[in-house]
């Protein structure tokens, strides 16, 4: 099963822009390492999913990743051929709306180089340019 | 416990557009230094700038004093708070806190691993749960770090915060059986669940709908 919601209120949203840079969910905060997007954009649930597979037989259950982002967002479309109007299409698919900023996946228990490895072969398969990340230091 | 660290600031003017402000903030920054503010013993705040290179010095050798010299004098603060911009690439702005050397303080101290754990050579996950932890401590004597040793830990073991060797007069703020680190077998790991093609349905929430009166 795709990520979604397991309850919404309304089924369907309206497209929106994705504005500004994230203030939130843009630091390292479970992992040691992290994996963050330079580039506003939408994820889906499929992209998602297929990440951690990268991931998973990447590190080979040396390490845990942390997935930071989860698909709130209902993507519509109408079919190929249909004629204007008759309303808005279908849900198509579910999508994570990031921001600049925003820590996609993070990964714990497993060396720099690893997570680096890792983390390359991961952003291939996003639609977003990422770079990798380390914990902000504490003071 | 490291030492202040002796930095040399400069005191901004406190009126709006002259000293503080997200403009002034914004050419200081471009300048090469970081707008910051000292407050607490409940003196007026002083809103000061301090070179970026120094800041990642005091950054490097994870010092929580600073001792500020600046025109008016020198004043021993505590760091606490940093902001960065949203990609944590640059430091934006940095709170300082006056204290006293013998004053009892809350900060955070960084909790540091030594040793290898058994359990991962043992085919076990290592998941580091706490990566920093309150203290109350004084001022002179806050720790650097507080050194956890995994060294014996195996599959199943856990350290938990009561079990946390600290330093003299150090005190813990939180709950005591919070875990800090353990060694999970791999198979207590959720299995990958295969993608669906047929995807359902999220469950609805009718929004209720207000009668009309007539």
């Amino acid at each position: 099963m795709p990520l979604m919601p397991k309850r919404v209120k309304y089924r369907k949203s309206q497209k929106g822009r994705v504005k500004g840079n994230a203030t939130r969910g843009n630091y390292v905060a479970f992992g040691e390492y992290g994996l963050q997007t330079l580039e506003p954009g939408k994820i889906s649930a499929a992209t998602i999913e297929a990440g951690r597979v990268v991931a998973s037989q990447s590190i080979k259950a040396g390490g845990k990743l942390y997935i930071r982002i989860f698909p709130h967002k209902s993507i519509t479309s109408i079919p190929a051929e249909t004629r204007m109007g008759k309303g808005k299409g279908e849900v198509e698919y579910w999508a994570a709306i990031v921001k600049p900023g925003t820590v996609l996946y993070e990964l714990g228990g497993v060396t720099e180089e690893a997570a680096r490895a890792t983390f390359a072969r991961l952003s291939y398969k996003l639609p977003v340019s990422c770079r990798f990340i380390t914990r902000r230091p504490t003071l | 416990m490291a030492e202040a660290v002796k930095i040399q600031v400069e005191v901004r003017e406190a009126a709006k557009n002259k000293g503080t402000g997200s403009r002034v903030s914004r050419k200081l920054r471009a300048k090469g230094r970081i707008p910051a503010i000292i407050y607490g013993h409940k003196q007026a705040p002083t809103p000061i700038s301090i070179a970026r290179a120094t800041v990642w010095e005091m950054i490097k050798k994870s010092t929580h004093l600073a001792e500020l010299q600046m025109a008016g004098g020198t004043e021993t603060v505590l760091v606490k708070d940093i902001q960065w911009d949203h990609l944590g690439k640059e430091i934006i702005h940095i709170d300082f806190a006056r204290v006293n050397a013998e004053e009892s303080i809350v900060t955070d101290v960084r909790l540091d691993l030594r040793g290898e754990a058994p359990g991962v050579a043992e085919g076990g996950v290592l998941e580091h749960l706490l990566h920093s932890i309150h203290v109350t401590c004084l001022a002179r004597a806050i720790p650097d770090s507080i050194k956890v040793d995994i060294g014996e830990l195996h599959i199943g073991k856990a350290i938990h915060i009561r079990e946390l060797k600290l330093p003299e007069g150090v005190i813990v703020k939180g709950d005591p059986e919070s875990l800090v680190v353990h060694v999970i077998s791999r198979s207590a790991e959720p299995e990958p669940t295969a993608v669906d093609g047929t995807a359902t349905q999220p469950e609805m929430i009718k929004p209720e709908r207000k009668e009309k009166e007539d």
